[in-house]
């Protein structure tokens, strides 16, 4: 059989399909939910940081320590650590949401720092208390980086998902370890596609979510364009 | 998919204690499935991952870096290699290539392609154009320029590059195990199989203490190999606010 | 409206979407058997261990079950070996799971010598702990088996005792903890002693790839396994009976299945025997057909569906 005979073959039983959309949905909820919930406390943890100074070179320190630590290793010390049963998808989450939050401090304080005195002074001067001028000033001026930064976790997260198969948790990864079982390219090259595909879109929506998250910056280069240079 | 299933987690201490044991045990650290022999194969893989891959990647990210062709291909098609699921990369060569080292390598050696790739191309893009500009003014010409000024000035980041890529390479080394190959990963994996709780353990902490190590010892690379005046211009640059290349 | 109320209306939406997306996707944490799966009429969870004979076995148990009126029966994705499957079992994260008689009497008695089938099951019978029960067993056995390639079976190897005098110059390959459990016992029966030991896999494909590159010349397999009819390996007889029996029996949570539940999976095993069981791995591993695809014919071809 040719290779795109055994992929039509491979995609043409039902059950085939439903499984490989079954293991989609699910590498898609096990990549975002880390991804989300990183990003959240990253943001807390930076606040955090800035608040505190000496937090701060402990925050990088450890962020830097966590994101060392080889994916397997940490999918298989978890459970231990948080009390789950070792082949439970939640090990996953818990791990890449560890990543993605090690992933993010730095570019997080880097653009929480990098916003303007005068702009941190202007607000103080419009009467915005700490807590206020943090989410409606230095968060919204900390999007592009931090959006960056998600961008280069979710793509990793994706791709790391498929690793947690190797402890029997779903999603595309299970499509690989069934095509080497059974010496059979389709569902390998299925999953290699899917997950590219998956890992597309999901930059192209945070692509899309910065350009609503900044409207400034549309603003501000349409101006630029409004006045020759 | 629901509570799963495997062995209950252990209290903090027995957890401690089985790991304990399972490196006390003479067994584990004798013949080709002993700690030694596993750890020289995992650090081999990497080193020569890492040496083809740097090979490969260095060439290509200094002459786009330089001549500033191709740039665009040259980050997409990065990202989407960094997208490859490694286990999807590892079982596809398997398939291709029934030999778990020689896969495993090609694997390696792709995934670390990005990484120092995109050290080496960043590194070259930090390089000032007025540093540049006074070069040429010197009278240096192409390749002089670049082997003596730009080159000195990126190293920073694209040594920063091979760091993100041996962390990549000790990481995958571990997964690959699953195509058959030797190295750290066996513990984890084999542990696994057999619910050796002990094992899986030791192979957690193998793998991470060699990736730390190895990141201490680059990141001292880093420090040392930075020229003395490219420490003072970056910190004199830090307080600006600097957009990374989305 | 203010730019700042703007912005958080903004950032409130695209939160929401985003909430929205993931919700898309599915929580797969719930809606699980979450702690107790079984007790008559409940959730049957069956179980797979990761070669993959096992799976199709959990399907084919699976089908059998719907079609005797079980309603919510879901299969596990294999996850490891019989360790953890037993310990899902314990605690009822598992309903059953398929078990070969052999392996699964070692595992609760070590020493036990029970070889034939009769004997096999009935001492199982006798060890298994309270906390399970095992159905009727099937005709069908799958064992460890060494084979090895054409050309040396062609030089008059066709069984173990043929093979020991010349393991001294020959590479064993085979699964992670063979050595420990059958080097010692090998050398006691056939007085053989190979050169070295290689760990491959459990019979998988860095095992059938070794064998056929040569890398290894001697291979441990499963006797249904359709690789070795593909690659041309020649199983080799244990005329000392040193593997036991390992018929296919289903491992059950004692209480977990209604009497007519059983009654289907004891009339399932009643017709399974190894030649159909063989050919469901063909199905499987050579012809790459779904396991549910291929559990479905089968029930259907039997009388069963």
């Amino acid at each position: 059989m040719s290779f795109l005979d055994e992929l039509g073959s491979f995609l043409g039983s039902a059950n085939n399909r439903s499984q490989i959309l079954g293991d989609l949905l699910e590498h898609c909820y096990l990549a975002l939910v880390p991804l989300v919930a990183g990003v959240v406390i990253a943001i807390a943890l930076c606040w955090l940081g800035r608040t505190w100074r000496p937090m701060r070179g402990v925050l990088l320190a450890v962020a830097n320590v966590v994101y060392t630590i080889p994916s397997l290793a940490l999918f298989v010390v978890i459970p231990s650590v948080i009390g789950t049963k070792i082949l439970d998808s939640i090990n996953v989450v818990v791990a890449l949401t560890l990543y993605t939050s090690a992933l993010l401090i730095r570019p997080t304080l880097d653009a929480l720092e990098a916003v303007p005195q005068q702009v941190i002074a202007s607000a103080t001067a419009m009467g915005y208390r700490p807590a206020r001028r943090f989410f409606a000033v230095e968060l919204p001026l900390a999007v592009p980086v931090l959006t960056a930064g998600v961008r280069v976790a979710s793509v990793s997260n994706i791709s790391l998902v498929s690793v947690g198969a190797l402890i029997g948790v779903g999603g595309l990864g299970v499509l690989f370890t069934d095509g080497f079982q059974r010496e059979y390219f389709s569902p390998i090259v299925v999953g290699i596609v899917l997950t590219l595909v998956l890992a597309l879109v999901v930059d192209l929506l945070l692509v899309l979510l910065r350009r609503i998250l900044t409207p400034w910056e549309r603003a501000s280069a349409s101006a630029r364009r409004a006045v020759p240079a | 998919m629901g509570a799963g299933i495997g062995f209950r987690s252990k209290g903090g201490a027995r957890m401690i204690s089985e790991i304990g044991d399972w490196f006390s045990d003479p067994a584990n650290w004798r013949g080709a499935g002993g700690v030694p022999v596993r750890l020289i194969e995992h650090c081999a893989y990497v080193g020569i991952a890492l040496v083809l891959a740097a090979i490969i990647a260095i060439p290509l990210g200094l002459f786009v870096g330089h001549t500033g062709r191709g740039a665009t291909l040259l980050v997409g098609s990065g990202n989407a290699i960094r997208a490859l699921p490694t286990l999807g990369l590892v079982t596809f060569l398997f398939l291709l290539i029934p030999k778990s080292t020689a896969a495993a390598i090609i694997g390696l050696v792709v995934l670390a392609i990005p990484p120092i790739l995109a050290g080496t191309y960043a590194g070259l893009q930090a390089v000032d154009n007025d540093v540049v500009d006074a070069a040429e003014g010197m009278g240096m010409r192409g390749m002089q320029r670049l082997w003596q000024v730009e080159v000195p000035i990126s190293l920073p980041l694209l040594l920063g590059g091979i760091r993100n890529a041996v962390l990549q390479l000790v990481a995958t080394a571990a997964v690959a195990a699953y195509v058959g190959l030797g190295g750290l990963g066996r513990f984890l994996l084999d542990g696994l199989a057999i619910l050796d709780y002990g094992e899986v353990a030791a192979g957690a902490v193998l793998t991470t203490a060699l990736a730390i190590v190895l990141d201490v010892v680059l990141a001292l690379a880093q420090r040392l190999l930075t020229p003395r005046g490219v420490r003072i211009a970056v910190k004199a640059r830090r307080p600006a606010a600097k957009e990374v290349a989305a | 409206m203010t730019n700042r109320n703007r912005n958080r209306n903004r950032i409130g939406m695209a939160l929401l979407a985003f909430v929205m997306l993931l919700t898309a996707c599915g929580n797969p944490l719930e809606g699980g058997a979450e702690g107790s799966a079984g007790g008559a009429g409940g959730d049957i969870v069956i179980g797979a261990s990761d070669v993959g004979e096992s799976l199709l076995l959990a399907e084919i148990y699976a089908g059998a079950l719907r079609n005797a009126g079980a309603d919510n029966v879901t299969v596990r994705p294999p996850v490891g070996g019989r360790e953890v499957v037993v310990q899902a079992l314990r605690d009822h994260s598992l309903t059953l799971v398929p078990d070969y008689s052999g392996n699964l009497l070692r595992y609760f008695d070590d020493d036990n010598e029970a070889t034939t089938p009769e004997n096999v099951y009935a001492e199982l019978r006798k060890v298994l702990p309270e906390q399970f029960e095992v159905l009727d067993q099937a005709p069908a056995q799958n064992t460890d088996v060494l084979v090895v390639r054409k050309d040396l079976a062609g030089e008059g190897v066709r069984t173990i005792s043929d093979l020991a005098p010349r393991c001294d110059r020959l590479t064993f390959g085979g699964p992670g903890q063979w050595a420990e459990r059958w080097k010692a016992r090998i050398k006691e029966l056939y007085g053989c002693e190979f050169a070295a030991i290689t760990v491959t896999d459990t019979g998988g494909p860095v095992t059938v790839a070794a064998l056929r590159s040569g890398e290894v010349q001697v291979a441990d397999l499963f006797s249904t396994s359709a690789t070795i009819g593909a690659n041309g390996f020649v199983p080799l007889d244990d005329d000392k009976n040193m593997f036991p029996a390992q018929n296919i029996v289903p491992l059950v949570a004692k209480g977990a299945l209604s009497e007519r539940e059983a009654g289907a999976l004891n009339a399932l095993s009643a017709v399974l025997t190894t030649d159909k069981l063989t050919q469901l791995n063909v199905q499987y591993s050579e012809q790459k057909r779904n396991p549910l695809d291929i559990a479905e014919d089968f029930l259907r071809a039997n009388g069963l569906g």
